[in-house]
Order: C-alpha cells, then structure tokens, then sequence
C-alpha cells in the first residue's frame, strides 16, 4: 500500500515536472523568436542609417562645386557625419547607447535639413540633376529610416510585452533577457507613436 | 468605411483591405471603360514580367502623413512575390494633389528612389495635371516595365513550390481522416472544389488581383501635381 502511494507521489511529481519543463522551454523559445525579430529589425535600422552616411561625401562634393556655398552648414553635415561613424555596437544596443546613437543621428538629420533650406538660395545648384538625384535619395532613405525606425520599435515592444507576461517574466529572469530599449520619437513630430493590434 | 472610421478615432485615413483588382478607384474620377483598360494593362505587366503593379486612387489623405500611411497598406497589403518582394504600388490622393510610388526591396536596385521620383515627375504628373489619370497610369505602367524589363529575375514559379507541400499535407490529412472515419459517410465530402481558387490564382486570366506575399522597405519615391 505504502509503496503504491509513493509511486503515485512520484507520477505526480515528475508530471509536474514534465508540465514546468515544457512551460519554460516554450517560453524560452518565444523570448529567442522574438529576440531574433528585435536583431534583425535593428541590423535593418543599421543598413538605412548607413545608406545615409554613404550619401553624404557625395553631397558634400555636389554642393562644394556650388560658388562660394555656405561653409558653415557644410561643416556641420561633415562633423556629424563623423560622429554617427563612430556609432559602433555589436548587436542590439541599451538603452543608453541607443540614446547616443539617435542623438548622433538626429544630429546629422537637422544638420541634413539646414544643408537643404540654405540651398534653396542656390537656384543653380538645385537645378542640377546631380543635386537633384541627390535629393531623391535623400528622402527615400529619410522615409526608409522612419519605416525601419518604427518596424524595430514594433518588435522591441513585442519582445517587451512577452518578456512581462507571467510565467515567461521568471525565465527571462533566469536565463537573463534584458528589456529592449525604444527609439524615442523625435522632437516636434506631431503623430502620435502607434500600437498596432 | 464611414463605420470603421468612427470605431478608430485616432485614425483619419484606415487601412483599406487588400485590393482585389489591379486598378481602385476609390475617388471615382476614371471612367468604367478606362479603369478596364488600366486593369487589363496591370494583369498583363504581371503576366509578362511576373512582377506586381496595383495602382489605388483616394480622395483625400484625410490629415494622414502620406509616406507614412503608404507603407502601411504596403505592408498589410503584401504586393509582390514572397521573397523576391518585386511589387510595386501606385497612390494617388486627389484632394491633397500628392502621389507616391512605393517599390519593393526586390526592384529597389532598378527602380531606385532617384528613378521613381523622376517617373513620377516627367510620366504621371503631366497627365495628371490636365486631370487624365488614367493616361498617367497607363504611361506609369510602360514606363515601370521599360526599367524592369523582362524576367530577369526568376519568374513566376516559386510561390507555387512553396505552396504545393502544404496543400499535399492537407489533403493526405484530410484523405487519413476519411479512411478512418470509416466508409459509412458520403464518400465525396473532401472539398476537391475549393482548392480552384487558390494558389496562382493571379496568373489566370481576368481572376483580379491576388497579392503573392510581397515586402517593403519604404524605397520609391513621392510626388505631388
């Protein structure tokens, strides 16, 4: 009798087991699914914002050939082009380096737009298809940026969320997954951040 | 609409569904017998070359950031071959007198943001500035297929190899079920007839539009007339 009891006792134990193993394996694989989707959507981000940078000396030269071009803005686009460069992170950043890396970005987007307006003033600089080619790109990869910018926001806020859920928050304790960190909207952006169901 | 629109007040301008012809107009500025002729034009461009081109017309952004509200009905959307992500969407908001073209990553090296602009500036605007849309469309989709050209990337094929696997699991599932669900049924319940619909149902004449998975980036290029 006794011994039966025991042999129950230990079914139910190992099905517990059994149950707390399959939890905190399914978990642990949502955590690294979704943790992949967060590295993928930020080498995405990396890939436009260096689309950017690429442009550059090439905008640089086009607006130089430009007689007597402002040399300040140039200046500028230069400097904070050399700062974004040396934006360097393996893998996904924390929070504080991604705070860095978007204030060196958005350092070179003002110093990008100033560069714009003053050539306004330049009716034959504009007129060049070189300048105005230049263009173009310049604001598809504006536009690329935002998409890539608000996809990774999109998969950190999904990681996020699962990584909070119970019971999966105890293994993201155990096994050490750390809370993904947001692009902040920028400064005078009048759409409000979106959060998609 | 006008109900969708009341459920989700932060949202002016929602996300249409996924299109079912080549050619909306959602403005209602086209006549019948042009948008046929644009349709026909779009399905033709996807039988030659296998890339997809929709165009939608809409009456107004309703306070939307276009590039923004673009790439969002790009990604629900789908236009284009999964993984070769070669689609290709025309906009065009009447009110506002703003267009964008938006390009997969796959046509992003031919059709660059630089191009697109210019196809946009020099094909389309002309037409729609003397309020000929339809001519802009037309010349928007000759002009795309000059710059794609022909079938250089691989064409048609892989959705379908992707798709077959899955289709085969679920009749072999579906036959199991009814070898042991036993003979006392009617022998012909497996819904052979449903599966016509499915799988290319884009490369058959006059099916409409059916989007094949396609991705984006947010590359092409706007502009306004």
């Amino acid at each position: 009798m006794k011994q039966r009891g025991l042999i129950g006792c230990g079914i139910v134990v190992l099905v517990v087991l059994l149950i707390a193993g399959a939890v905190t394996a399914g978990a642990y694989n949502r955590l690294v699914t979704l943790e992949e989707a967060v590295k993928t959507a930020w080498s995405q981000v990396e890939n436009v914002y260096q689309r950017r940078a690429d442009l550059i000396p090439n905008l640089v030269e086009t607006v130089k050939g430009a007689r007597d071009f402002e040399r300040e803005t140039l200046t500028a686009v230069v400097e904070a082009r050399a700062k974004v460069g040396q934006m360097n992170f393996s893998g996904v950043p924390s929070a504080e380096q991604l705070g860095q890396f978007q204030k060196a970005q958005d350092g070179l987007s003002s110093a990008l737009s100033r560069l714009l307006v003053v050539v306004e003033r330049y009716p034959e600089l504009r007129a060049t298809e070189n300048f105005r080619e230049l263009q173009a790109q310049l604001e598809g990869t504006e536009n690329r940026i935002a998409v890539e910018r608000r996809r990774f926001n999109e998969a950190a806020q999904a990681f996020n969320t699962a990584r909070r859920r119970f019971p999966t928050v105890l293994i993201a304790a155990l096994f050490g997954f750390a809370e993904k960190p947001y692009f902040q909207a920028a400064p005078g952006s009048e759409r409000p951040p979106q959060v998609q169901f | 609409m006008a109900i969708a629109v009341a459920a989700v007040p932060v949202r002016a301008l929602d996300v249409p569904s996924t299109p079912s012809t080549y050619f909306t107009d959602r403005a209602g500025v086209v006549s019948e017998g042009d948008s046929r002729r644009i349709e026909a034009r779009l399905a033709a461009f996807e039988r030659h070359s296998g890339h997809q081109l929709i165009a939608v017309l809409f009456p107004s952004l309703e306070g939307e950031a276009l590039e923004d509200f673009t790439v969002r009905c790009a990604e629900r959307w789908k236009v284009g071959r999964k993984g070769l992500d070669d689609g290709l969407i025309f906009f065009a908001f009447l009110r506002e007198r703003r267009m964008r073209l938006e390009v997969g990553y796959g046509l992003e090296e031919r059709i660059g943001d630089a191009r697109a602009a210019r196809l946009l500036d020099t094909v389309v605007k002309p037409a729609f500035q003397q309020g000929n849309y339809a001519a802009g469309i037309l010349g928007l989709a000759d002009a795309v297929e000059r710059l794609v050209g022909g079938g250089e990337l691989p064409a048609g094929e892989e959705q379908r190899q992707g798709r077959l696997p899955g289709v085969l699991l679920l009749l072999v599932v579906l036959l199991l079920l009814q070898v042991l669900s036993g003979r006392r049924r009617s022998r012909y319940w497996l819904p052979f007839g449903g599966w016509g619909g499915f799988g290319g149902g884009s490369f058959r004449g006059g099916g409409g539009f059916s989007p094949g998975g396609g991705g984006f980036g947010g590359g092409g290029a706007s502009g306004s007339w």
